[in-house]
């Protein structure tokens, strides 16, 4: 009895050594962030003034949440391109809503009922009519920003009497916290929990990892899929919601490529695009990384335009990277 | 003719877990037909992909025309004149026949653009020399996959192949056009010293058309000699090394009680009216040629294809399987044909693996726990001895044998009572082979669980199996008892007669 413990434990044991190595793979990442930090500090002492860090970590927040559902849809082997679209058309009904007077707690159920529709949407497109996600989600990302441009006439929408009582959910603090920073450390530490340690987080590590295989094996492949499309949507309106709150406007416009910044923060946080690898603490840290680089670039002077050349070429980087472990192992 | 245009000597070739190939060396003459046979597994394809540079060698050497090939890649093996033709043809479909003859050599105009007129003329002088009539302008998509082979021989020609390796050409060929290959064959090695080393099954090819035979046995080079020096039974014994009863455990007694009835299953265009029932305890064989609806059978009653007619019973009350999910609930497992592509998740753990399609009752509160779901899953490494270093391994690091062992194990954990496994044993090392017989036997004859098992290895068929089901063009041609069967008179009711 004492010797199949033994051998029970000496099974187990690598395995704590193999998680070690992948927490240590999301360490590398963090020792990243740290180095990143560090040169902030010994670019400008101001970088950690409490007001520049809360700016940052707002905008950690911001991305991160859109990021989070985006992680969902990449582990899957799938791609969500919608997601600043549904941002645009939550944005302004949201906004109207709250002009004409709908409660608070209402307009907010209504809009994350919006972009959890969104969701089935590209859900349905991908599991009932075989649509290759990029492009059904293509189609949503212009049908979407359409939407939102139709709906708005154009036009920011301010949110009448309702726009103080609001702007807690994306300007308020909580313990000196921006409200924000503590939704995104919530929704963060519930997708990790969701993925690592339940069975629905398995079926999407397995759809991603193969799809067919994950069919035989009796994996509900179309309710997960659908799962992922529909969690993102949600995500997007609330990132929606934190935006209109905080800018007092519900702008048709709002979440304009923000599509792209989702994706380069889920890469660089090191998971494939092949899918079924990668989770939820590289898209935090991967959120970090990229706006304290943001916040850097800033604090040199370096102007909006060439930020875009860099932040492309570290998006290229974190890709080839990925191709690089692929290809070494097959 | 007795000049030695290839030779392989000492050729190692290791995988995690499988020793592939072990000291193998053979010679081959110019113009002569030389056989490999052996059985699946052994090694040949391995071989074969080393002499195309497509494997690197652990050791050994590769010697063409006398001169030795320092470090053999595939474009290097290609100017050296060796042109393999794989199985799975390696064409481009949507190319033209002459396209595809000149793939990446086309001839150019002095502008530097194809010369179209030129290409096809010189394809169809080649097609012409060996008597293959394919329309050069054909697509490869539109042809039948004979000629695609005559494509392929056609396209060796044009590059000045010195030596051509045909691999299992007969498992997709019918007679006729077999025939017709052996003849091209005869002429091009006796009128133009072409080499052939034809890799197959069927012993009886070998005398129609080898002057040469070496037979492969794990990875090993048991007997290499001239065809007329041999007899049937002697390549037999090489081939498997031992009385093939031996291997396999003493088969037990079946229970009565019918659990699993399949009646008058169809699908359109692969299965018609297939009957048959599976017993308590009892594991029953499917052969037949490739192609006869063996997989889709499985599939069908497993859930994973839609079936269009007939009626499935489970402890005599029909049931409706709409879906794996469903053929799972009701006690149904499937091992599929391809382990990488449809059976297994390769970048995930061995615990992944095989917990992922009932992680119920390791979860607690709706989380799944991480201790109870490595003692389940290190029970299963213990008893079915998968070698791996730790659960937490990837599967794609295992050996073929322990990731097959690794997709027994999820259906156990599972709880499946009726598995249905399809060529459980393929490219599988012949150590595993015999833990995966044991076990299969253990689950019916220890735990009452019932087995259909798909196999186009007659022996294993033969040596497990209560009874065997032939089938032939998507029908049951027969159900025969197991201990009275023999390969010939399965092989007899699998083809036309």
């Amino acid at each position: 009895m004492t010797e199949m413990t033994a051998r029970e434990t000496s099974l187990a044991a690598p395995g704590a050594f193999a998680r070690l190595r992948s927490l240590a793979q999301s360490l590398g990442l963090l020792w990243v962030l740290i180095l990143l930090c560090a040169f902030a500090v010994y670019l400008s002492p101001s970088f950690i003034q409490t007001g520049n860090l809360l700016n940052v970590g707002r905008q950690v927040a911001l991305f991160g949440i859109v990021s989070v559902g985006m992680t969902f849809v990449i582990l899957t082997r799938g791609i969500d391109l919608s997601v600043g679209s549904i941002v645009g058309v939550v944005a302004v009904t949201s906004a109207l809503m709250l002009a004409s007077g709908v409660p608070i707690p209402l307009t907010m159920l209504a809009a994350l009922a919006i972009g959890a529709a969104f969701g089935a949407v590209n859900g349905a497109g991908v599991v009932f009519f075989g649509m290759p996600p990029f492009i059904m989600t293509l189609g949503t990302l212009v049908m979407g920003r359409g939407i939102a441009m139709t709906i708005a006439n154009g036009e920011p929408k301010t949110l009448g009497e309702a726009a103080d009582a609001f702007y807690f959910l994306g300007g308020g603090f909580l313990l000196g916290i921006p409200v924000p920073i503590w939704i995104f450390a919530a929704i963060a530490a519930g997708a990790f929990v969701v993925l690592r340690y339940t069975p629905f987080g398995r079926q999407v590590y397995a759809v991603g990892s193969n799809t067919e295989a994950a069919r035989l094996a009796g994996i509900p492949v179309r309710r997960v899929l659908m799962s992922v499309y529909i969690i993102s949507g949600v995500l997007s309106a609330l990132t929606a919601l934190i935006f209109v709150s905080r800018l007092t406007v519900g702008e048709p416009t709002a979440g304009t490529n923000l599509e792209l910044e989702a994706i380069s923060i889920v890469v660089i946080g090191g998971t494939s695009l092949f899918g079924g690898e990668g989770g939820v603490i590289g898209t935090v840290i991967g959120a970090a990384i990229i706006a304290v680089m943001a916040n850097i670039l800033n604090l040199l002077g370096i102007s909006p335009f060439t930020q875009q050349i860099v932040k492309g070429a570290i998006i290229i980087a974190a890709v080839m990277f990925e191709v690089y472990r692929h290809r070494r192992r097959s | 003719m007795n000049q030695t245009i290839l030779e392989m000597r000492g050729i190692h070739k290791r995988f995690p877990g499988v020793h592939a190939l072990n000291d193998v060396s053979f010679a081959v003459r110019k113009g002569s037909v030389h056989g490999f046979i052996g059985e699946n597994g052994a090694g040949k394809s391995t071989l074969m992909r080393v002499l195309a540079g497509a494997f690197h060698a652990d050791e050994g050497e590769v010697v063409i025309a006398g001169a030795r090939v320092p470090a053999p890649t595939p474009d290097r093996m290609l100017e050296l004149g060796i042109a393999v033709i794989y199985q799975e043809l390696a064409q481009a479909p949507h190319l033209t026949v002459a396209e595809n003859i000149f793939l990446g050599r086309l001839p150019r105009t002095r502008l530097g653009l194809i010369d179209w007129r030129r290409a096809r003329a010189e394809a169809a002088r080649v097609l012409d020399r060996l008597g293959f009539r394919v329309d050069p302008a054909a697509r490869i998509d539109s042809i039948s996959v004979a000629q695609r082979q005559m494509v392929e021989i056609a396209k060796a020609i044009a590059r000045d192949a010195r030596i051509v390796v045909l691999d299992e050409p007969s498992a997709v060929l019918g007679d006729a056009e077999l025939e017709h290959l052996f003849a091209t064959i005869r002429r091009l090695s006796r009128e133009s010293g072409v080499s052939f080393i034809y890799i197959t099954h069927r012993l009886k090819e070998l005398y129609e058309i080898c002057d040469e035979v070496t037979v492969l046995r794990d990875g090993q080079v048991v007997a290499s000699m001239p065809i007329a020096e041999t007899s049937t039974a002697d390549l037999v014994r090489h081939m498997v090394g031992r009385e093939i009863r031996d291997i396999f455990p003493p088969r037990a007694e079946a229970g009565q009680e019918i659990r699993l009835d399949v009646r008058n299953l169809s699908r359109r265009g692969v299965l018609k009216d297939i009957s048959f029932d599976v017993r308590r305890g009892e594991i029953v064989g499917i052969c037949g040629l490739a192609g006869s609806g063996r997989t889709e059978v499985l599939r069908a009653i497993a859930g994973a294809d839609r079936i269009d007619g007939g009626e499935i019973r489970i402890d005599g009350r029909p049931v409706s399987i709409d879906g794996p999910r469903h053929g799972l609930a009701h006690g149904i497992g499937l091992l599929p044909e391809d382990r990488k592509t449809e059976g297994l998740f390769l970048d995930q753990s061995v615990a992944f693996n095989v917990t992922v399609c009932a992680l119920g009752e390791l979860t607690g509160g709706g989380l799944i726990s991480g201790r109870r779901e490595d003692e389940a899953v290190s029970r299963f490494v213990r008893q079915m001895r998968i070698k791996t270093p730790s659960v937490h391994t990837k599967v794609r690091t295992l050996s073929g044998g322990n990731q097959q062992k690794c997709g027994i194990a999820r259906q156990l954990h599972a709880g499946t009572d009726i598995l249905l496994v399809d060529e459980p044993t393929r490219g599988v090392d012949v150590a595993a082979k015999r833990d995966i017989y044991d076990l299969l036997v253990e689950l019916t004859a220890g735990r009452g669980a019932s087995v259909v098992m798909v196999s186009s290895e007659l022996p294993e068929v033969l040596g497990l199996c209560h009874r065997i089901v032939v089938m032939r063009e998507g029908t049951v041609a027969a159900v025969l008892d197991g201990s009275g069967a023999t390969e010939e008179t399965i092989m007899a009711h699998a083809v036309w007669q």
